[in-house]
């Protein structure tokens, strides 16, 4: 009897967990490995693939593009999320202050997030714009420079540019993030340090820095998916720029596959970006202390 | 609070500033989709003149809009349903112990780290083989179901206390009642959230339509927008009103539940 | 009987919900515009052709063109009455240029108009004015 039951509640759970599962199973464990097996042929419609072994990988190291969307990526990644991060502790600090209309402050601040990114990749791309854009209009008002600076269209604005947007976008995400942090810390320690005699500068150094640390990790991480996954934006605003100074790996993967129709190699690029993600979030996590910079969290 | 160098006026001002940045260029969409004007020919002008709705009335015949939206809203709706379906199911089923918890849960935290951009070309070769390549069901298929909305769910099913099942349990409940009638009913936060989170996902998804739907009348909405811009790429007026459709509904679910929207985002990337 | 006061109470509280309100809201403005729209969609243009000294101009040729986003059609037309006035029926379209030309007069210029939905019922606010030669 208790067996049967058993059996009956173990199936019963199983059964639970099957959709989300299988779910996950095709379209997140089953592409890793399909990933791993188209990149060692070469793709052809109508006629079956060749095996390729390596000679994927080493044309991909070969490739000065690969190479130029990986330091691209770096790039975003570093440019985008560390500013967006520092200014948004900065942000959170002064929002966390009782300060009238802080909510309203706060919600307008957040709000560029979670609108679809194709609609501000159009609308920045217009305000970008050399001859009818917003910004070259008040940069020509203010006098700092006679004709529209062409941001998009130049070799070295493009990338600043995108990642100006990018920054403008998440910020506010990233404040709401420190900001979740920055409410947990028990005022009993600041009060603490005032005892001590300590100074604005000390406090936020030893005090609230160390504490946000799980925060900031938080941001880290999704600063770098967001950096590896940036394809509305780039696609929209310059589709890998002028002459791929702001392709990054995802685009220049989406091109391979299913512009030039190199399924092969451009499944070799997925796993090489894949493995970089996670050895730079590995890193991310090393840097923040281990245990994704947790501190003692009421979970 | 403790009070720091820096006055609360200069606080304010920092922070009207940067709320300016974030507002200026969506108040600019709005204006130009009012007004279209040309910045080459007019100096701007603050307060739109001569607005008029007929750029939205443009929009609305150039690009099926009408069919688009409801392409859009249906893979949103079913996204949104079998999301809290199937992670309700889960996040019930993790609850318990059995042989292979401990697996299963391993082997969903790192499906979280692989992210979708990584599995592109096999999920349209997977779809393609299933035959649902522009479909609402193709649209819709990968994002049925997302591991931070199990945990989620988890943690909000994890609070209810083991007495009240025990005593569900005696009555003789079965497991999907159970479900419906006492876990969902006292987990209203995380059901707002594995609302939110799907349906905002699933409404800018741009890179899945775009891979999978060839056909013209299956697009959805930001695809839709992509393939109006580079079409008509001159018309600043249209353009601009398509932007602010597109994002209309976003705009609106944040002003009507901003506390719930923020706090659903942002436990989409804590609990991760 | 103990059953009413309370289904009523939520009935309100569901009636008072924001979302519930504003969904409610925006079906019923969906409802109402669809409406005006059936009231006024028998897809006719009209105005009368006039010279300058304000009296109708019989048989002029009165031309309508659509405009689009990219497509130029060619334009239809139609004469007016006695009166001067003119109607094009059955048409579907939002946003369109219309003028009117005759013989021993000038051509009008291309007026610009937008309507609100396909085969809005539309009168010419002014009408449009021929200069003689």
């Amino acid at each position: 009897m208790v067996g049967t039951k058993r059996h009956r509640e173990l199936f019963g759970t199983y059964l639970l967990l099957l959709p989300s599962f299988l779910i996950f199973f095709l379209y997140r464990i089953i592409p890793l490995g399909w990933n791993l097996l188209l990149s060692f042929q070469k793709w052809q419609f109508n006629r079956p693939n060749l095996w390729q072994g390596l000679k994927n990988y080493i044309a991909m190291f070969q490739d000065g593009v690969f190479w130029q969307s990986f330091y691209n990526t770096i790039l975003y990644f570093l440019g985008g999320s560390l500013i967006s991060i520092i200014l948004a502790i900065g942000i959170a600090l002064l929002v966390n202050r009782p300060i009238r209309g802080r909510n309203v402050y706060r919600s307008i601040i957040f709000m560029p997030y979670p609108l679809t990114a194709i609609a501000i990749a159009i609308i920045w791309r217009w305000l970008y714009n050399e001859k009818v854009g917003l910004i070259n209009y008040i940069l020509r008002m203010l006098g700092i420079v006679d004709q529209g600076v062409p941001f998009l269209q130049s070799f070295g604005w493009a990338l600043p540019s995108v990642i100006f947007t990018s920054i403008w976008q998440i910020v506010g995400y990233f404040m709401i993030i420190i900001l979740t942090g920055l409410q947990s810390i028990p005022d009993v320690l600041y009060e603490a340090g005032i005892v001590d005699g300590v100074s604005p500068s000390q406090k936020f150094a030893y005090i609230t820095l160390p504490l946000i640390r799980s925060s900031i990790f938080i941001c880290f991480v999704v600063g770098i998916i967001n950096s590896f996954t940036m394809f509305d934006i780039i696609y929209t605003m310059t589709n890998g720029g002028p002459g791929n100074s702001t392709e990054i790996l995802v685009t220049y993967i989406y091109k391979n596959a299913f512009t030039f129709s190199r399924m092969g190699y451009a499944s070799a690029i997925t796993l090489a970006m894949f493995i970089f993600l996670l050895l730079l979030t590995w890193l991310a996590n090393k840097l923040s202390g281990g245990e994704a910079g947790a501190v003692h969290y009421y979970g | 609070m403790v009070s720091r160098r820096t006055p609360k006026i200069v606080a304010h001002f920092i922070l009207f500033l940067i709320s300016l940045i974030m507002i200026v260029p969506l108040y600019w969409v709005f204006k130009t989709s009012l007004t279209g004007e040309n910045l080459l020919l007019y100096p701007p002008s603050l307060i739109p003149k001569n607005p008029s709705i007929f750029y939205f009335v443009d929009v609305y015949y150039a690009i099926p809009f009408a069919r688009f939206f409801f392409n859009s809203a249906v893979v949103s709706a079913v996204v949104v349903l079998f999301n809290i379906v199937f992670n309700s199911m889960a996040a019930f089923a993790l609850r318990r112990e059995f042989p292979g918890k401990k697996l299963i849960i391993l082997i969903y935290l790192s499906c979280m780290m692989i992210p979708f951009h990584a599995t592109i070309i096999p999920a349209f070769l997977l779809t393609k083989s299933f035959g649902l390549l522009n479909s609402h069901f193709g649209l819709a298929f990968p994002l049925l179901s997302t591991i931070i909305c199990i945990f989620i769910f988890k943690g909000s099913f994890d609070a209810i206390p083991t007495s009240l099942i025990d005593a569900a349990r005696i009555d003789g409940m079965r497991n999907w009642k159970m479900i419906y009638k006492i876990f969902l009913p006292l987990s209203k936060p995380a059901i707002a959230t594995n609302v939110i989170l799907p349906f905002i996902w699933s409404w800018n998804n741009f890179l899945w339509p775009l891979i999978i739907i060839q056909k013209q009348e299956m697009q959805t909405l930001p695809l839709g927008l992509s393939r109006f811009n580079s079409l008509y790429e001159q018309a600043t007026g249209p353009l601009y009103a398509y932007c602010l459709m597109v994002v209309a509904p976003i705009l609106l679910i944040f002003f009507l539940s901003q506390k719930n929207f923020i706090s659903s985002l942002i436990s989409g990337a804590v609990k991760g | 009987m103990n059953a009413f006061p309370q289904t009523s109470r939520r009935l309100i509280q569901v009636l008072t919900n924001r979302y519930v309100i504003t969904v409610l809201l925006i079906v019923l403005t969906i409802f109402i515009w669809k409406l005006h729209v059936q009231a006024n969609d028998n897809g006719y243009i009209r105005g009368t052709v006039v010279d300058e000294n304000g009296s109708g101009v019989a048989g002029a040729t009165v031309l309508l063109q659509e405009r689009d986003l990219v497509i130029v059609e060619a334009p239809t037309s139609t004469r007016t009455d006695e009166n001067g006035r003119f109607i094009f029926e059955e048409m579907s379209l939002v946003s369109f240029f219309i003028w009117a030309e005759k013989d021993g007069y000038i051509t009008a210029q291309k007026s610009p108009y937008h309507l609100y939905f396909k085969e809005q019922n539309f009168t010419l606010p002014e009408p449009i004015t021929l200069g003689r030669e």
